[in-house]
């Protein structure tokens, strides 16, 4: 009686895994004989109460095409993950991930060189380094000042409540373009000549 | 072709298992080809226009599937998925056949001997083919039989595609009781569908 009890639990579980209800954790275990019979009874009342049966049902349908999954080899296309690769493989992935920082650093050093050089070779017509080193703040070094772009051009300020201050309060309200426009070119000029130093500097050294 | 009446209910419990299978529970796919089969069978036989032709179909078209699923991503449902994967297994089948039954003119005597009843078969694996109006009936005649709780639990899941939770709150029962219902109205029909196998034994 404890027996046919739990046989008739087993199968209430069976019918309400067959519905995709309450599936067990883990892996499903192959139906025995007697289950897979009951698995094809249900099977057949679900399809005839939606009118789902062909003229004639193989009966063994199920169990011919599940003979032949389980001699299958599924194609899984899930990526593995870090912690599931080998050592080696591993270690050959944070290899090339560091490579990868590596090329994007070297390649942001060449651009950065490239504006540099731009900078400095338009750079060209403004006054000698030399006029400014005399005051400069940090000591001169091989006759260049690291400081000129703190000292260069101080008469000209590009901060814009300075502007406001020199100016009349009419004009407050109006800033002039042409002025400002100038001030960005000495400002321009300033940053020029100290990173045009300061390559020369490092290229002395 | 008539749809599930509610195919969006059956698509997500699919998605549950196909997700299994894709993680390598290789008996979870057994509940597809179950739930399925007929289904696809039918399909495969509308093109084919013969049983035995369309059950090897039919049976390719699952394994197909099965070798694929890998690459299912679950954009559409299970089923739409695999009623592709039908339709153009049973195109390619008739391509390949048509091909094939020009040759098989020559020997037309011996390929009709293996005919039985209209229907080919494995001596390997031995099709138990049934009748499927006869059974229908029976099927629907212990439905009109069975106790009204009973039959409306099996009614809401397997017509209507309603999950357990929602047949629970339907017929405001805890779900253990809707799991109960629904396993007690099978049995009851499979000892109906035993009674005609045995009365066409006798």
């Amino acid at each position: 009686m404890q027996n046919n009890q739990t046989e008739t639990e087993i199968l209430e579980k069976i019918s309400a895994a067959f519905d995709g209800e309450n599936l067990p954790a883990g892996r499903l275990r192959a139906p025995s004989a007697e289950e897979k019979q009951h698995l094809a009874n249900w099977s057949l009342i679900g399809s005839a109460l939606r009118h789902e049966l062909p003229p004639k049902v193989d009966l063994s349908f199920a169990d011919k095409v599940m003979a032949q999954v389980e001699r299958t080899e599924i194609d899984l296309v899930e990526q593995p993950t870090l912690e599931k690769l080998p050592v080696m493989r591993r270690f050959s992935l944070l290899r090339k991930a560091g490579m990868a920082v590596v090329q994007i650093a070297v390649a942001a050093s060449v651009a950065a060189v490239t504006v540099v050089g731009w900078q400095t070779y338009n750079a060209g017509s403004v006054p000698a380094l030399s006029e400014p080193a005399a005051s400069a703040t940090i000591g001169p070094v091989s006759g260049l000042s690291l400081a000129s772009y703190q000292n260069d051009n101080r008469d000209i300020v590009l901060n814009l409540n300075n502007l406001a201050q020199n100016q009349n309060a009419a004009d407050r309200t109006k800033p002039n373009a042409e002025m400002l426009r100038q001030m960005q070119q000495k400002e321009l000029e300033r940053i020029n000549n100290y990173v045009r130093g300061y390559v020369l500097h490092s290229a002395a050294q | 072709m008539k749809m599930h009446a509610d195919n969006e209910i059956a698509s997500s419990s699919d998605a549950e298992i196909v997700k299994r299978v894709q993680q390598g529970d290789v008996q979870a796919y057994n509940i597809l080809v179950l739930r399925y089969q007929h289904k696809v069978c039918e399909i495969a036989n509308k093109f084919v226009n013969n049983p035995a032709d369309a059950g090897d179909v039919a049976q390719e078209a699952f394994i197909k599937a099965y070798r694929a699923l890998g690459s299912f991503r679950g954009e559409s449902s299970f089923y739409t998925w695999l009623y592709r994967i039908t339709v153009n297994t049973a195109k390619t089948f008739l391509e390949g056949s048509s091909k094939h039954r020009y040759a098989l003119d020559v020997d037309a005597p011996e390929f009709e001997s293996q005919d039985t009843q209209g229907v080919l078969t494995s001596q390997d694996t031995p099709d138990r083919l049934l009748e499927s109006a006869e059974l229908e009936q029976v099927i629907f005649d212990a439905l009109q039989q069975l106790p009204e709780e009973l039959r409306q639990a099996i009614t809401l899941r397997e017509i209507e595609g309603m999950s357990y939770e929602d047949i629970a709150l339907v017929m405001k029962t805890p779900i253990g009781t809707v799991r109960s219902r629904i396993f007690r109205a099978r049995q009851f029909i499979e000892e109906r569908m035993a009674q005609l196998a045995t009365g066409k034994q006798a």
